[in-house]
């Protein structure tokens, strides 16, 4: 096993803490296992400030005893068998790594799944543009990314034979002939004669392309070094080495075989060697990939010389801690803490949906008192509209609508008990399990709604894999995920715990029963195997005579669970926060890694030892300083769109938006199903038709997927606000505030000052008063003239957006 | 054009065997659509205002139970009449199915709630918790949930006080409103929610004891928020016994029985003695010193003995013995429990085991398991009748059985009561009509009416005969005979012309036998009230009697003229209809045949206004048997729906057949087509043959040949235009006139296709093929070819 060894700690907890410098070297240990398998090193100093730097060619290299390997070309390559150290020297700093080698003298065949499959991916012969289409190219058909070896076996060997692969005159095999373009090549020269990818095919071919042995060793995972990586000033550079493990224990060095990927190149390139080069000031991720998987390596670079700035305030808990930590590895600082206004407008907002009364904005704005925002926050949570919000939300992903398959009733049901759920701060793992366990009849127990929603078991198992771990799996159903670890088998055997769900009709003809029927499997479609049941990047577990989804609810709100709650915390954290410290919440993968996976981890973390309750992560997010920073960023952190330097200015969501609209005209709304006046926010049925909500991008709850909910502009929302028949309706309705007010003789600069403590929760500017109160008194129509104030309110930016 | 029109298609006529129902779309026919108020209190008379469709000349009302009657009917009007309603004090509680009869009709079934506490009524504005309306303890309140509603009502209790709530709304019969109730005490706080009850199927039952002394509310809302006008329901609320289910679901008929009443913690047992059997199920009524329960309970009576389970009897050990046949009664009291019986059995003994839990309104939902006595599962079931199990056992050996019940989620509870009826697999009878409508007959003075019975025979297939009890005065039913295999029979309603306007509830029984066994069935009908999505039934109402009435004269009557002609098997016939109408009576009279026997099929037709009559079309069976066949045809007109008498359709054998070959054609060469007859029987004067299904461009005069005729010629002329390609097969059809009758024919022939011809350079490639049979005509130029050979030799 290869890991890294450190000197001193590699984790920087705040910007407050002291850090000595470090001198590292990777991999950690070194195991050379026979005569083709050299090892780079690597040495790295970390300075005091973060900043690393790759001292590899800066350091000496030397092996004891002498005699098991030498360092060559930036690699040890073995020369006799035995066990010694290997020590790095750099200006006075030693590192040893222990050494071991073996098999020195003995130079394995090339085997087809280790090695050629590795050339073709490498080669890029097997992309999804090129012979890894469904159609392949050309007559010569390979599996994407090389996720059914066997078929590619076939279609090298025995395909064509004597032209692919000629083992009497190997040179003459197309596999070698087109990719170094002797021959015409639709996809352009892939190999260079006599490089590694050549010779190792052509090995192959000349050993008699050979099938593997059964017992061949499979890769069981990679790792790209360092892990993390803060270059300073443009054109600095890093090697990157990329290790792939076996399941005989033993390791290789695949930086040259490995598809090596930057995700900006702006920011920092890498080249076929691994050798990585900085670019403008950013944060960007390194990827590897190699067999079924995929690793980053996390490259913050920075301009050469910057200081640490300093933040605005002092962290406020311990969220503050991880995003400062971050932000001063980019050097950049944190925008000011938004105004009273800002923040009241904010938190009822975001936690409970509606913006605050003209009273709620008065008094907090009056409120003298230090704590008055923590008191706020805490108030809030309490009041019912927040378990709506989150009953929404959850109801969304949830997919809670009506339809053919689900009466009205059931899904009642189920969205009552979601919001009951939450009114009773039921822990998210008891809910979560509740919901996978559920059994009995749809109206009487409403969690048996969630298998009637989706009764696919492979769709299934897509939806729990995305909504509660965040993992999308879907590419796997046919193919190997590409850009994340997922392959075939897991996507079946995930699914296969879905697949004994039963379910029958009851004596309502409307109401179905779900129960666990205890048979039923799930197939590859592969090859037609039947797959049992294994967790997601986890084991198989016992299910005989065991509900399947009890056995799978247990771990997936496990600890073990290495998503499950920072998922949760994810979610919730994005709806606070306009982004996801993962983004999307709900695509997790390893080439869309977390921007601040330490802050994740604590996040997730607490919110588990909080028992999932989620009033408590909430307060602790409002409470941070992050939350609370302003929109308006400082010059330098302008650019950064993933660390929460500043807050984002994001459009209200649909319902939310109609009900402020509501709430500030003091029009009632009539929805189905829900009394003259009720809010948006508590519309249970998905499936419920409102022009408003859809044109302002309220999902229809067709899928799982969070990116159904759209906050986009369009023609048709600028077009309805400007004289769509919301306003229109609000401005003829005789109860509402604008009639009131024009009825009441009330004085104009009063009728300004309450519109923009509805509308903004702050009080106009004396510019913006002045304005407003001379149009209206230089108009001859005084009611058409406050009308026409409302309106631009209403439609104004800053009415529209939450900020 | 007659003709032509016959032979259309008749290469690929498929007869299609339908059974029209007598429930035809009638003016004339009154419909009740609401009872208003849905029920009252007994020992009362109740006024009523009933509302539907054509009720001005409404006479009476018929009641299928015993306990209501009527006194008065007033303010008649097209669209509602009053009724008063006298409610005998001993009327059985719940819903009893009501019908409006008229001087021309009978209207569809309508339920009227019988209760026995104080009757209020709803008072808007109740829609708010602070707008409650305060009512008495002990009343029934009929009110409406309209769109979104809520009705509040408080009610004063004492401290500990018990508290019964049920609500009948779906089982009125009316709409589908599922009901949902909540209960607040004093302080505001919800008690608890009560939506669906197993033994109130939607609606909503429930019990609960108070704590302190105060006004409680009750809420009452739709459980999805929805609601209409007609959205009415009983509320129930006072001491009354609400059990939930009861044990044993039943006993041996003619005996006394002691019943347990379940979920209801305010009542205990109870002693019943149980009818003598002419019934499979009757319904008992929990009673208590603090009153009677508002609806009753299903019972099951069994002609053989039973046996409550002792607990524990969870193992094979400890399993409560009973017998076979025989009836086995228990309770799945807690989570997971499971009850065992055991019985003794013999070799080859079949039995039925039918689960009784859900149908009787217990919430378990039953799994059956069989063991043989080495404790093998032998059978088992979920779901075979409903969410009750169900399942045929053939015993293997003696030995002693056993079975198990449990509940198919593991859940439990004290009112999961359930009763296993082993019985002996012996024939059943059964009769109903199959209609998804109230089946109700109202016979026009001097005219008939025909309705179609399903008659299910089970183990058996010998002649039924069939007895009605109750007809009205004047009227005779004609039943066929019920061949074996057959499972529908027509029954003709007559009326004299002198049987007074009356009615009455008509039961119908059969009888067979089976070696020395007489097997008898009654009619049974479950009569659909409140349909949901796609025309699930979620509430009917089964009546043992069909409601017959006999009513002013219909302004028609109908005769099928006996044809004199045969209709031949494997074809079609016209045979005339005429229709006597009464002077002034010009409506136009739709046709259709009810009923079809085996050998025949048929159309619909119209009798034009004005006109008298009509021909329709016939079709024989290819493989019905020669002879004559009883026919009636049901006419509608103006609202007005009867039947004519049945007149025997002659069928026979064909006369002829002929045969074809494949014909080829050419556009633009006409041809020949030849077929060859055989004759079967002999006929006199002279058939017209036409071929048919011609393309279009292909013409052929008809054909005329006279008995003896062995073939017949076809020329055929195609157009220079007519379509290319494959056009299928063609027909033949022959037509005779018979007696002023015809007599038709037709035959499927075979493929007929047209080749276009080649395109000239095509044409020009292939000359010598074309030149080689032209060789044949101009052979005499060819010798001169060959000898110009010899001579360039020479």
């Amino acid at each position: 096993m290869n890991r890294f060894i450190s000197i001193g700690l590699l984790i920087f907890m705040s910007a407050g803490i002291v850090r000595a410098e470090q001198f590292l070297a990777y991999p950690g240990k070194i195991q050379l296992d026979n005569e083709r398998d050299p090892q780079r090193i690597v040495a790295e100093l970390i300075r005091d400030d973060g900043v690393t730097l790759d001292v590899t060619s800066a350091s000496i290299i030397s092996v004891e005893p002498k005699e098991l390997a030498v360092w060559e070309n930036g690699a040890l390559v073995p020369k006799a068998d035995g066990e010694g150290q290997v020590h790095i020297d750099h200006d006075g700093k030693r590192i040893s790594l222990p050494l071991k080698v073996k098999n020195a003298t003995v130079n394995p065949p090339m085997s087809f799944r280790n090695d050629v499959e590795a050339v073709i991916m490498r080669a890029g012969c097997n992309t999804g543009g090129c012979h890894g289409s469904a159609q392949g190219k050309n007559g010569f058909m390979l599996s994407l990314f090389g996720y059914d070896p066997i078929h590619d076996f076939i279609t090298l060997t025995r395909e064509e034979r004597g032209r692919r692969l000629n083992p009497a005159l190997p040179a003459e095999s197309l596999m070698l002939t087109k990719p170094l373009g002797e021959v015409d090549h639709e996809g352009g020269i892939r190999f260079e004669k006599g490089g590694l990818l050549y010779n190792m095919m052509h090995r192959w071919i000349a050993e008699g392309a050979n099938e593997d042995p059964p017992d061949l060793a499979h890769v069981t995972g990679i790792e790209i070094l360092p892990k993390e990586v803060v270059m300073e000033g443009e054109g600095v550079q890093q090697q990157m080495l990329v290790v792939a493990r076996y399941s005989d224990g033993t390791d290789r060095d695949v930086t040259d075989l490995a598809i090596l990927s930057s995700v900006d190149e702006s920011l920092v390139s890498i080249d076929d060697k691994g050798l990585a080069t900085a670019g403008k000031r950013g944060e960007a991720y390194l990827m590897a990939r190699f067999s079924t998987y995929a690793v980053v390596s996390k490259v913050i670079t920075i301009p050469k010389d910057e200081p640490v700035l300093a933040q605005p305030s002092a962290p406020a808990n311990y969220i503050d801690e991880f995003i400062y930590a971050k932000l001063d590895k980019l050097r950049i600082n944190q925008a000011d803490k938004c105004d009273d206004s800002v923040f009241v407008r904010r938190a009822y907002l975001d936690i409970l949906g509606v913006l605050p009364t003209v009273d709620e904005a008065r008094t907090f704005l009056a409120d003298v008192n230090e704590n008055k925002r923590a008191d706020l926050i805490d108030v809030l949570l309490e009041r019912p509209e927040f378990s709506e919000l989150w009953a929404m939300k959850w109801a969304d992903v949830l997919r809670v609508r009506s339809s053919l398959q689900l009466d009205a009733k059931g899904m009642h049901r189920y969205n009552d008990w979601l919001r009951q759920s939450i009114t009773n701060n039921t822990p998210m793992d008891e809910l979560v399990r509740e919901l996978l366990t559920a059994e009995g009849g749809n109206f009487t127990s409403p969690t048996s709604n969630f298998y009637l929603i989706e009764r696919e078991p492979n769709l299934m198992a897509e939806n729990v894999a995305q909504v509660f771990t965040g993992v999308r799996i879907q590419c796997a159903q046919c193919h190997n995920h590409p850009f994340d670890r997922w392959t075939m088998d897991d996507y079946y055997s995930f699914s296969a715990f879905f697949s004994q769900v039963g379910r029958k009709p009851a004596s309502d003809p409307r109401e179905t029963i779900v129960f666990d029927r205890r048979s039923g499997e799930v197939k590859n479609i592969r090859d037609n195997q039947v797959m049992k049941p294994k967790f997601l990047g986890g084991e198989q577990p016992e299910t005989k005579n065991k509900d399947r989804r009890a056995v799978l609810a247990k771990w997936l709100t496990s600890p073990e669970n290495p998503w499950f709650a920072k998922n949760f915390a994810n979610r919730i954290w994005a709806h606070f926060m306009g982004k996801g410290i993962i983004d999307p919440v709900d695509d997790v993968r390893v080439s869309n890694p977390a921007s601040n996976p330490q802050l994740l981890a604590e996040l997730g973390k607490r919110l588990a030892d909080n028992k999932y309750d989620m009033r408590q992560l909430v307060r602790e997010i409002c409470n941070s300083n992050t939350y609370q920073a302003s929109t308006h960023a400082p010059e330098k952190s302008r650019s950064d769109t993933r660390n929460f330097a500043y807050a984002q200015v994001r459009r209200i969501d649909s319902e939310m938006l109609l009900d402020a609209i509501s709430k500030v005209t003091d029009t009632k709304v009539k929805f189905a199903s829900l009394p003259l006046g009720a809010r948006a926010v508590q519309v249970a049925d998905g499936a419920s038709n409102n022009y408003f909500l859809n044109v302002f991008g309220r999902p229809a709850r067709e899928s799982v997927c969070t990116c159904d909910r759209r906050n986009e502009p369009t023609l048709a929302q600028a077009l309805h606000l400007i004289n769509g028949n919301t306003f229109t309706q609000a401005f003829e309705s005789g109860s509402s505030r604008i009639t009131e007010r024009v009825n009441a003789e009330t004085s104009i600069p009063e009728i300004v000052n309450e519109l923009y403590l509805a509308a903004y929760s702050r009080t106009p500017r004396e510019d913006e008063q002045a304005r407003m109160v001379n149009y209206v008194e230089s108009s001859e129509d005084r009611k058409a003239a406050i009308e026409d104030v409302y309106w631009s309110v209403l439609n104004s930016k800053e009415f529209v957006f939450s900020h | 054009m007659m003709v032509k029109a016959a032979f259309r298609n008749i290469g690929v006529f498929v007869g299609v065997f339908v059974i029209f129902l007598s429930e035809m779309a009638s003016a004339v026919s009154p419909s009740l659509n609401n009872i208003m108020p849905r029920g009252g209190q007994r020992g009362t008379d109740v006024q009523v205002q009933l509302q539907g469709g054509n009720l001005a000349d409404a006479v009476d009302l018929m009641f299928h139970d015993a306990g209501i009657e009527l006194v008065s009917l007033d303010g008649k009007e097209g669209g509602k009449v009053t009724a008063t309603l006298r409610i005998a004090p001993d009327c059985q509680l719940g819903t009893h199915p009501i019908r409006i009869r008229t001087a021309t009709g009978i209207s569809n079934l309508k339920l009227f709630s019988v209760g026995n506490l104080k009757e209020l009524n709803e008072k808007e504005p109740n829609s708010q918790i602070s707008e409650t309306q305060t009512i008495e303890f002990n009343s029934t309140v009929n009110g409406v949930v309209k769109n979104e509603d809520v009705d509040y009502f408080s009610v004063q209790l004492e401290a500990d006080q018990r508290i019964a709530v049920e609500v009948e709304a779906l089982r009125l019969g009316h709409k589908l409103f599922d009901i949902k109730a909540k209960l607040f005490d004093p302080a505001g706080r919800q008690m608890l929610t009560a939506d669906d009850t197993a033994m109130a199927k939607q609606d909503v039952a429930f019990v609960a004891t108070t704590k302190e002394a105060g006004a409680y509310t009750i809420a009452l809302s739709e459980a999805s928020y929805g609601g209409a006008g007609n959205f009415n329901y009983r509320l129930h609320i006072g001491n009354f016994p609400r059990p939930l289910s009861v044990t044993p679901m039943g006993g041996q008929a003619g005996q006394e029985v002691t019943v347990k009443w379940l979920g209801d913690p305010g009542i205990g047992e109870q002693k019943i003695i149980l009818p003598t059997l002419d019934t499979s199920q009757i319904t008992i009524g929990a009673q208590s010193e603090s009153g009677a329960a508002p609806t009753e309970s299903p019972f099951r009576l069994f002609e053989f003995p039973g046996v409550v389970e002792a607990e524990p009897n969870n193992g094979i050990k400890d399993a409560t013995p009973g017998t076979v046949p025989g009836a086995f009664d228990g309770v799945i009291g807690s989570e997971n429990d499971r009850d065992r019986f055991s019985f003794e059995g013999k070799k080859g003994q079949v039995l039925d085991f039918r689960v009784w839990a859900r149908e009787l309104g217990s919430p378990l939902d039953s799994v059956l398991v069989v063991f043989d006595s080495a404790n093998k599962r032998i059978a088992s079931d979920d779901d075979a009748r409903g969410m009750d199990s169900y399942t045929r056992v053939t015993l293997p050996a003696d030995g002693k059985y056993s079975i198990l019940v449990r509940d198919h989620l593991g859940q439990g509870g004290e009112a999961y009561a359930y009763r296993v009826e082993a019985s002996p697999v012996s024939p059943e009878l059964v009769l109903s009509i199959p209609t998804n409508e109230s089946v109700r007959i109202a016979i026009p003075q001097g005219n008939k009416v025909a309705v179609v019975m399903s008659v299910v025979k089970r183990g058996f297939d010998t002649p039924v005969d069939f007895v009605f009890d109750n007809l009205p005065a004047g009227v005779t039913a004609e039943v066929g005979i019920l061949q074996p295999g057959q499972t529908t029979i027509p029954i003709l309603f007559s009326a004299t012309p002198e049987a007074p306007i009356g009615g009455s509830l008509v039961g119908i029984s059969g009888t067979a036998k089976k070696g020395e066994t007489v097997i008898a069935g009654g009619f049974r009908q479950r009569v659909p009230l409140v349909y949901g999505r796609n025309k699930t039934v979620h509430h009917d109402e089964e009546v043992r009697r069909i409601a017959v009435a006999v009513v002013e004269p219909a302004p028609y009557s109908l005769a099928i003229q006996h044809p004199k002609a045969p209709v031949i098997k494997g074809n079609r016939k016209q045979i005339k209809v005429v229709a006597q109408r009464s002077e002034g009576f010009t409506a136009p009279i739709k046709l259709k045949f009810p009923f079809f026997p085996k050998e025949l099929g048929g159309g619909t037709v119209t009798i034009a206004e004005g006109a008298t009559e009509a021909t329709i079309l016939v079709e024989g069976k290819s493989n019905a048997a020669a002879g004559e066949i009883p026919l009636s045809v049901l006419g509608e007109s103006a609202g007005y729906v009867i039947s004519s008498p049945y007149a025997p359709i002659p069928i026979s054998d064909p006369w002829i057949t002929v045969a074809s070959e494949e014909i080829r054609l050419d556009q633009g060469k006409n041809a020949e087509v030849k077929v060859v007859l055989t004759h079967a029987t002999p006929f006199e004067g002279e058939y017209e043959m036409v071929l048919d299904r011609l393309p279009k461009g292909v013409t052929a005069p008809r054909q005329k040949f006279k008995h003896g005729t062995t073939e017949l010629v076809f020329p055929l002329t195609v157009a220079a235009d007519a379509p290319d390609g494959k056009h299928g097969v063609v027909a033949f059809g022959a037509i005779l006139n018979h007696e002023g009758e015809t007599v038709t024919h037709a035959w499927t022939g075979k493929n007929l296709t047209i080749f276009k011809p080649l395109p000239p350079q095509l044409q020009k490639k292939k000359e010598p093929e074309p030149k080689k049979e032209k060789a044949v005509v101009k052979k005499v130029e060819k010798p001169k070819r060959r000898t110009r050979f010899p001579e360039t030799v020479q």
